[in-house]
């Protein structure tokens, strides 16, 4: 199993400044999420099934979400999508489900626990 | 002041695909906003995600790309006919590539009728500021 950071294009050390960290950690962080993304992609050659999880809340139609998605659908991987924050107003499962008719759309709640059962579920149905 | 340049099709037609994300990024990292005709494959995007990651440092940010595609499902059979076989002919030609420099464009939008390309305020006060950091070192 492995777990990787989002898949990002722009990677701001200053963003983590902002958060607190000094310059020299935030810089120290930036370049870790970079490696980080570096690995997502290389990993998409050797995955059995990805969950690609979603922030419910913001539009499904980012260029990273169509890009990742598209390179899994290329090369037959199955895919399980979990929109998450779904305990909050703004999320909308809906607008996730038209995005990518394609694949299973689970809503899930990482803080509250909401559907992780079925979360469980899904995903050793998607593994077998 | 923000430049666009074109990149037609022709022009990266016949090269490899690194050779192709390695000619965008390039603009790119030149403060420019590319507008491609065409798009790059699925496997170059993720390229260009992952060399746009190798080259971050703190004068180069990362890109916000954004891809204009006919949207299959709003045609008709006749018109995806046509696009099938238009794809067959020109290959990728079809729809509009846009990567801009993050340190530039803060985000782009689309919806069926319009593209929005929304700037960074005071990114020409940050540009010269980098410039002035490259030149120094």
């Amino acid at each position: 199993m492995v777990d990787t950071p989002g898949i990002a294009t722009k990677i701001d050390y200053e963003d983590f400044l902002k958060k607190g960290l000094k310059k020299l950690e935030a810089k120290k962080r930036a370049k870790e999420a970079t490696k980080g993304v570096i690995e997502a992609i290389k990993w998409l050659d050797s995955m059995d099934f990805v969950i690609v999880v979603l922030d419910g809340t913001k539009d499904p139609y980012s260029q990273v979400n169509i890009t990742i998605i598209g390179n899994l659908q290329a090369r037959n991987i199955p895919v399980l999508i979990a929109a998450n924050k779904v305990d909050l107003k703004k999320a909308n499962i809906d607008v996730v489900k038209a995005a990518f008719p394609q694949y299973e759309v689970l809503g899930i709640s990482a803080k509250y626990g909401k559907n992780i059962e079925e979360f469980y579920e899904q995903l050793f149905k998607l593994a077998k | 002041m923000v430049t666009f340049q074109f990149v037609p099709y022709a022009e990266i037609e016949n090269l490899t695909s690194v050779k192709r994300v390695n000619k965008l990024l390039n603009i790119v990292k030149e403060d420019k906003i590319v507008i491609m005709e065409g798009r790059l494959s699925k496997e170059e995007e993720a390229d260009l995600i992952e060399i746009t990651m190798e080259e971050i440092s703190p004068w180069f940010k990362g890109i916000e790309l954004s891809v204009i595609y006919p949207e299959k499902h709003r045609l008709d059979s006749m018109q995806k006919l046509r696009g099938a076989f238009a794809h067959l002919l020109l290959g990728d030609r079809q729809g509009l590539t846009i990567i801009g420099p993050a340190s530039i464009v803060k985000k782009i939008e689309k919806n069926p009728d319009k593209i929005e390309l929304f700037t960074k305020e005071g990114s020409s006060r940050y540009r010269k500021k980098v410039r002035k950091k490259i030149r120094n070192s």
